[in-house]
């Protein structure tokens, strides 16, 4: 069949409108609710009232939300060296002739298939409880006082714990992301390499990694949007440390059981608008700074 | 072949015959109902209270025919859903929420309940429905709408001190502390006995400064400070942060108090039984049913009067969950809404929630469970309203500030003086 206009069309058309109709639109209405002084999210329109760039303006001088800021940018940085960097060690052993290695691999993707609020209780409940978590046990089983005394979920440390829980909970997706990459890299070039000499350091320094700088492109960009997304963890690990914009998205937007006051959809919106646009920006300049290179 | 399908044929004649006459014996109501109604819940449908309510339509369907009820059990988000649900034209015909939750997201849909609940109902004996309910939950109810009535409460709640009392007995507390310096005292028995006097978590650690400034300048002067931070300058909030910092140093706090992330701290209460005191819901015996011995007690108290305070021991955060009607809801529908409603609240199932659910009944002549025997006492004295868990709560762009300031100052890890500064950072 001869690909023209009117078959484009039709054959796009379909997707295009469901894209246009449960992305678009909520993104362009919350673009513009953010410019409004509105009460609840499905206000009728009549009822907003436009208040030009105040909401923004508000948002600046919102306390929690700064932190929920500075908190996010922590996490960005920091949960995405780890999870990058051991996703990329678990796909290069897994890609390996390693023995049950479906098996590890299967292992370490659990964690996504399980909903991120239960991971969430069980690294509270079981993993860091100062009394019988799994940390205090082995601290206790090592006589390794240090760890057996650690405070994990204080104030000071609660961050580093709920950072090490969000790590936990990525690694296996990105792990799949660097196999698919590395898989996609001709045999061929290992054989050589091996004849040539080069050890396995040498191999992953200069074939496995140039050949996989796409698949970093798109992982940082995945890592970007899911931590703007990150909310579950935030909720469970309770502590202004640990405060996101999206928890903040929500409690401005919905309220807790018992708040009568702060809730606006209009900076719910602005926030929303906020972080929308920074992982535009952020996204643009990394495809940009990581260039693929093609086998 | 033929043998078969007269048997098959005559099985199928009996089924429609049994039918018909069970359909027969059905009892004949005479209810003047006719509505189909739809409920939305702020309770899950495995909850003990979502399981009561089911059973309450179900039951309600069955003596009212013409009456057709389909439950819609949301959680607690209940209350956003049903307001995007509401304003997006979906058929909501009453649904139930927190009181406060019900005056701040519906106000906008609900119909005025006034002039219903004067009325009677089979299930009030001929007396009003408002005569049978418990009188603080209407008083609340026409002080959050103004005058008017906009839910019908059931399933009351209140937040108070909650206590093991074996603890207390073991310990020789006769009799709960009614002032703060008793409070002290108390602490100091329990602290002796090898026991840790209170405990509390990064989620409910705000309530004790809560309650002690409620007590010390009222609510509204703490629902201020939620929204106001230049107001923390008051000396009156340093005062009570130094009588915490004070339950802090004489180490009356839990050890772990740093690092207890809800709900910690009250499945320690059940599991370890070596916690005596924790500020918590009336719903609290039922969320830690699965983990409490059958040997637990449950003691409840109003919190201590403060030095110099204004409010006193009738003073207690209290609320109630409500069922709201849809103001556009036809009559029918209406009137259909508010005879399940008084069913609901006068007949077998507000017993069944108390029975079941361990909640507070909220018929005057329905049987508080026994685990909230003594909160019965607290609630009896009770003349004035605090907000659900006091004005701390109320704010959610200062809420966590605060309770983590709060949970430092408890933990001994910062001053009265610099948990001033660290709580007003809002």
């Amino acid at each position: 069949m001869k690909l023209d206009t009117k078959n484009l069309f039709l054959f796009l058309g379909p997707a295009m409108f469901l894209i246009l109709s449960v992305f678009l639109y909520p993104v362009c209405r919350t673009t513009v609710m953010s410019l409004f002084d509105v009460k609840s999210v499905v206000a009728p329109m009549s009822e907003w009232k436009f208040v030009g760039m105040s909401n923004f303006v508000s948002l600046a001088h919102t306390s929690v939300f700064i932190r929920s800021m500075a908190n996010i940018t922590k996490l960005w940085i920091y949960g995405g060296l780890a999870t990058i960097l051991f996703a990329l060690l678990f796909a290069v052993a897994f890609t390996t002739d390693l023995k049950g290695k479906k098996f590890f691999r299967a292992i370490i993707y659990l964690p996504n298939v399980i909903a991120a609020i239960a991971v969430g209780y069980m690294w509270l409940l079981y993993i860091y409880n100062s009394k019988f978590g799994f940390m205090t046990s082995i601290g206790k089983l090592l006589h390794w006082t240090a760890l057996e005394h650690f405070s994990w979920l204080d104030n000071e440390h609660i961050f580093l714990s709920m950072l090490i829980a969000f790590v936990y909970g990525n690694i296996g997706y990105f792990m799949l992301i660097f196999i698919a990459g590395i898989e996609r890299i001709p045999i061929d070039f290992y054989e050589a390499a091996r004849i040539e000499g080069a050890n396995v350091f040498s191999q992953f320094m200069r074939i496995t990694l140039p050949l996989v700088k796409g698949v970093f492109s798109t992982a940082l960009v995945l890592w970007t949007t899911r931590t703007m997304g990150f909310f579950a963890l935030s909720q469970v690990f309770q502590s202004v440390r640990t405060y996101t914009p999206m928890l903040f998205v929500y409690e401005t937007l919905f309220g807790t059981e018992v708040t009568q006051e702060g809730i606006h959809a209009g900076l719910a919106a602005s926030s929303a608008v906020t972080m929308t646009l920074i992982v535009v920006v952020v996204s643009s300049l990394l495809s940009r700074l990581v260039k693929e290179e093609t086998v | 072949m033929k043998r078969w399908l007269t048997a098959v044929a005559f099985m199928c004649a009996s089924a429609l015959f049994a039918g018909g006459m069970t359909e027969q014996a059905a009892p004949v109501s005479d209810s003047a109902l006719h509505a189909n109604l739809e409920y939305w819940s702020s309770y899950n449908a495995n909850e003990n209270q979502g399981v009561i309510l089911q059973e309450a339509a179900d039951d309600f369907m069955k003596q009212n025919p013409g009456v057709k009820i389909t439950m819609t059990f949301n959680g607690r988000d209940n209350r956003t859903l049903a307001t995007s649900a509401i304003q997006a034209g979906t058929k909501v015909s009453m649904m139930d929420a927190n009181a406060d939750n019900i005056q701040v997201r519906w106000s906008d849909f609900l119909l005025d309940l006034t002039p219903y609940i004067s009325q009677a109902y089979p299930g009030t004996n001929g007396a009003s429905l408002e005569s049978c309910l418990m009188p603080s939950m209407m008083v609340l109810d026409r002080k959050l709408f103004n005058g008017k009535i906009g839910f019908v409460p059931f399933l009351p709640q209140a937040y108070m001190i909650t206590c093991n009392k074996g603890i207390f007995e073991k310990c020789g507390v006769t009799e709960y502390p009614k002032t703060w310096d008793n409070l002290l005292a108390t602490c100091k028995k329990i602290k002796d006995a090898g026991y840790i006097p209170i405990s509390t978590d990064s989620f409910y650690c705000n309530s004790w400064l809560g309650y002690y400034l409620s007590r010390l300048c009222g609510t509204q002067f703490v629902e201020r400070l939620a929204s106001e931070p230049a107001l923390w300058k008051d000396p009156r909030v340093l005062e009570g942060a130094k009588a915490i910092e004070q339950v802090a140093k004489l180490g009356y706090f839990d050890p772990d108090i740093a690092s207890l992330v809800y709900p910690t701290a009250q499945q320690n209460m059940v599991i370890n039984e070596n916690i005596a005191m924790y500020i918590n819901g009336t719903w609290l015996p039922n969320e830690v049913a699965a983990s409490t011995s059958d040997t637990y007690r449950w003691g409840f108290f109003a919190f201590p009067t403060v030095p110099n305070g204004v409010d006193g021991l009738e003073s207690l955060c209290y609320s109630t969950f409500g069922i709201a009607v849809n103001k556009s809801c036809t009559q029918q529908e209406v009137d259909a809404a508010m005879a399940f409603a008084a069913f609901i609240v006068t007949g077998k199932y507000d017993q069944d929630f108390a029975d079941m659910a361990d909640a507070i009944p909220v018929n005057v002549k329905s049987t508080w469970p026994k685990n909230l025997e003594e909160a019965k006492v607290v609630f009896d004295q009770c003349t004035n309203r605090y907000p659900s868990q006091t004005g701390f709560f109320l704010n959610s762009k200062s809420k966590q500030v605060i309770t983590d300031a709060c949970l430092l100052l408890m933990s001994g890890k910062i001053s009265a003086e610099e948990f001033v500064v660290q709580a007003s950072k809002f």
